[in-house]
């Protein structure tokens, strides 16, 4: 699987302040983040396959980063969102949850509206 | 952790919770932790983001979330919302 520039960035942190900085710039620079097991094509997980496929309904285009690779990554975003599973879902910037939620906010339409506005 | 111990520390944290565990895999415990899916439905949601509301249920969980609990589902309701 091949590491994308995002992923390199959060990889290459040498601290845990750097890689939280690293991950809220990967959140506010990309429309849409997706943190999971795995990448887009190849998910690890089922959660993170549903979180992706979800998304994958209204935008083609988004940043994935495997949570898998770097074991530092999962706790350095626990400590961001206050959320400990992964996957994790970003529009915009905003943390909308994990895949629980980008279900039911698929479900209720506001998925759409909240991925139109943006891409 | 066994279904029943998973709502009962939902309960005891959220007392006025109504706590349904609605699946169970332990298939891959081993390697990943169980799996559950809980509908939790409380009025104390009332005015509660979907993100605050599944964090309340985190929280109550503690510290298995993670360890001995790889993935919980969650529904997240009101009784107006689970009725309705």
């Amino acid at each position: 699987m091949q590491v994308t520039d995002t992923e390199r960035e959060i990889y290459n942190a040498e601290s845990e302040e750097e890689m939280r900085d690293s991950i809220e710039e990967a959140v506010d620079e990309n429309d849409i983040v997706i943190f999971m097991k795995g990448n887009e094509e190849m998910p690890q997980c089922g959660y993170s396959a549903r979180a992706v496929k979800a998304v994958s309904l209204y935008e083609d285009e988004f940043e994935t980063v495997d949570v898998l690779r770097d074991e530092r990554v999962r706790e350095v975003l626990e400590d961001v969102t206050d959320w400990p599973t992964v996957p994790q879902v970003f529009v915009d910037g905003e943390f909308l949850g994990g895949s629980d939620i980008v279900v039911e906010m698929h479900e209720d339409g506001e998925l759409e509206e909240k991925i139109d506005a943006v891409a | 952790m066994e279904s029943q111990e998973v709502s009962e520390r939902i309960e005891s944290e959220m007392p006025d919770a109504d706590v349904e565990v609605v699946e169970e895999d332990h298939e891959d415990e081993r390697s990943d932790g169980a799996h559950f899916g809980v509908v939790v439905v409380s009025d104390g949601f009332e005015g509660m983001s979907r993100v605050d509301r599944h964090r309340a249920v985190y929280d109550a969980l503690g510290e298995a979330m993670g360890g001995e609990i790889h993935a919980v589902e969650i529904r997240a309701r009101t009784h107006d919302e689970a009725e309705g």
